[in-house]
């Protein structure tokens, strides 16, 4: 093990921290606990500046590797690092499914031994974990981590679910299987189990999907002809550079008129296709595209000086932190518990639209149809045991935040002039939906709702509420 | 080291970004030569070099031009190098 400080006294990226702690480790095997020549006190403490721990650990982990298969030994010993790892907090950079090490052999199946941590205060500033280069000769390939400041950061690259490859999916999940759940399960437990059971599957979906990035030079209108054109008109300046002569200075002229021509036609011919074909969906769009988006206000808070503080004071003032619910020791698995079943789960997708904005895992309701449609049993072994025991794991409270300005305020150097669209994880939604039409039904049944109310209710809208109403005021009436 | 960060924030910023790269060399000379002939692939320069198992002869470590390694045990056979840009 070895570790390098890098001192700035300007600070890191615009960050208040001047060092960064980089550690290389190499873990050998040993015959004695815990099994690897260090511990992994030695390797991850609490450190207030950014450290990054990096190296060949010789640990299966399904973390790193979602659709590796481990024996209850490898697993205990990993457990043993990636959970003390995550106590203090360091997060795993490991993009799951991405293999850094390829065996000689053609039997064995690529793995993942090279592991990446990142603490807390690194954690903004990581921007990829990616093995870009070819082999060097090593059964190990490179391993590049890539640190930027946050604001030179493009979006994160999504699935592009409409290209899911249906086909290969299906026979992935055929193959699929959940991983058994504990037996009188600690929180803590159910939800290490249910997390590397959710990251196996949501990594198995992602790996079918091709990646999109929203890119700031992307150009709908754009065309090969366009291409061609450019580089025509290139290819004539530089000749012009080179000779500035009448004919080479009419050609470039001639050719720039033609290029830029051709831009103008293809985006009016863009803009009447997008006009033509225009929905009362797209009806928004078209007038932001017509009139331009209003300036975005970037929150200009009092004592916020960076983006990780201007978040900070934002969560602070919209979600205020509530003390702790007091921890249970162990779950007790209901007796009188109805299974969920994939009609119960169908149901809810049913009422789930599929152009709903997905949450962090940017998994979309069509995605879950897809699954529940294909493998039936899988939705439920993952989520029955959550209602089983009545809890709901910490993973599926993390939530992707859209700050927004409210329009109209005079200034906006306060949080309340912002509001916030969260948007949860489908999965849990899903969940959701299951317990509100259970919890319907039950007060249905014990005849908790008052018989006149209409609103939110299945089977009943404002007709049946105007139905209601002339019948009350003729009772009313009669009376008099 | 100091004079990247400080040039980084500035607006006039020369590297977009700080790569770091991590390889087990299995003792091969080699690969450590295919290693760092192979940062030209890297659409930014690399600036830190971590490597597990590093070629090692004569009690010496490899050395490439614009890198300064460090290893330790100081003495006998490093496991574990970083070599800086």
């Amino acid at each position: 093990m070895l570790s390098v400080d890098v001192f700035s006294p300007e600070g890191l990226f615009g960050f208040p921290h001047c060092s960064l702690r980089v550690t290389s480790v190499y873990l050998l095997h040993t015959n004695r606990l815990p099994y690897h020549s260090i511990p992994p006190e030695c390797l991850f403490s609490f450190l207030y500046y950014p450290h990054l721990v990096l190296g060949d650990f010789n640990l299966h982990h399904l973390l790193a590797d979602p659709c590796g298969s481990q024996s209850e030994r490898e697993f205990i010993i990993s457990a043993r690092y990636l959970d003390f790892a995550f106590d203090i907090p360091y997060h795993l950079l490991n993009t799951p499914g991405v293999y850094p090490r390829f065996l000689f052999d053609t039997i064995s199946r690529p793995s993942v031994l090279d592991l990446a941590f990142a603490n807390t205060a690194l954690s903004p500033l990581v921007c990829s974990w990616d093995t870009p280069l070819p082999s060097t000769g090593s059964d190990h390939v490179l391993c590049v981590i890539t640190l930027k400041p946050p604001a030179l950061m493009l979006p994160p690259p999504t699935p592009h679910w409409a290209l899911l490859d249906r086909y290969a999916v299906g026979e992935a999940l055929d193959a699929f299987t959940t991983l058994p759940c504990p037996a009188g399960p600690t929180p803590n437990s159910l939800s290490r189990w249910f997390d590397i059971s959710s990251t196996r599957l949501t990594s198995l979906l992602t790996s079918h999907a091709l990646s999109k990035r929203l890119c700031p030079y992307s150009k709908p209108w754009w065309s090969p002809r366009l291409s061609s054109l450019r580089r025509e008109y290139h290819k004539f300046a530089k000749i012009f550079r080179l000779d500035p002569s009448p004919l080479n200075r009419s050609n470039v002229k001639s050719s720039r008129r033609t290029y830029f021509k051709a831009i103008a036609t293809a985006k009016k011919i863009h803009w009447s296709d997008f006009l033509s074909s225009a929905t009362p969906h797209s009806f928004w769009a078209a007038k932001r595209f017509a009139f331009g988006r209003p300036p975005q206000r970037f929150p200009d808070l009092p004592g916020a000086s960076d983006l990780a503080e201007v978040a900070e004071t934002l969560l602070h003032h919209l979600f205020p932190p509530k003390p702790p619910p007091s921890p249970l020791l162990r779950l007790i698995r209901h007796e009188d518990y109805t299974p969920l079943t994939s009609e119960a789960i169908s149901r809810a997708l049913s009422k789930s639209s599929n152009t709903t904005a997905p949450g962090p895992e940017y998994i979309p309701y069509s995605v879950w149809k897809s699954v529940n449609r294909l493998k039936p049993c899988l939705l439920p072994s993952l989520l029955d045991p959550l209602l089983a025991h009545g809890f709901h794991p910490p993973s599926l409270k993390k939530a992707l935040g859209i700050v927004l300005d409210k329009s109209g305020k005079p200034s906006y150097d306060s949080p309340s002039s912002f509001r916030v669209i969260v948007l949860l994880r489908t999965l849990s939604k899903i969940l959701e939906r299951v317990v509100t039409s259970r919890l319907s039904a039950q007060a249905t049944t014990c005849s908790l709702i008052h018989p006149l109310l209409c609103g939110s209710l299945p089977g009943r809208s404002t007709a049946d509420a105007t139905l209601v109403l002339p019948h009350h005021v003729e009772s009313f009436h009669r009376l008099r | 080291m100091e004079n990247f960060f400080t040039r980084y924030t500035d607006s006039s910023a020369v590297f977009p970004c700080f790569p770091i790269v991590q390889h087990n060399c299995l003792g091969s000379w080699d690969v450590f030569l295919s290693l760092f002939h192979s940062f030209t692939l890297l659409p930014h320069p690399a600036l830190l070099i971590a490597i597990q198992d590093p070629p090692f002869r004569q009690s010496v470590l490899p050395t490439f031009p614009g890198f300064l390694s460090f290893a330790t045990p100081p003495a006998g056979r490093p496991r574990v190098a970083i070599y800086v840009s």
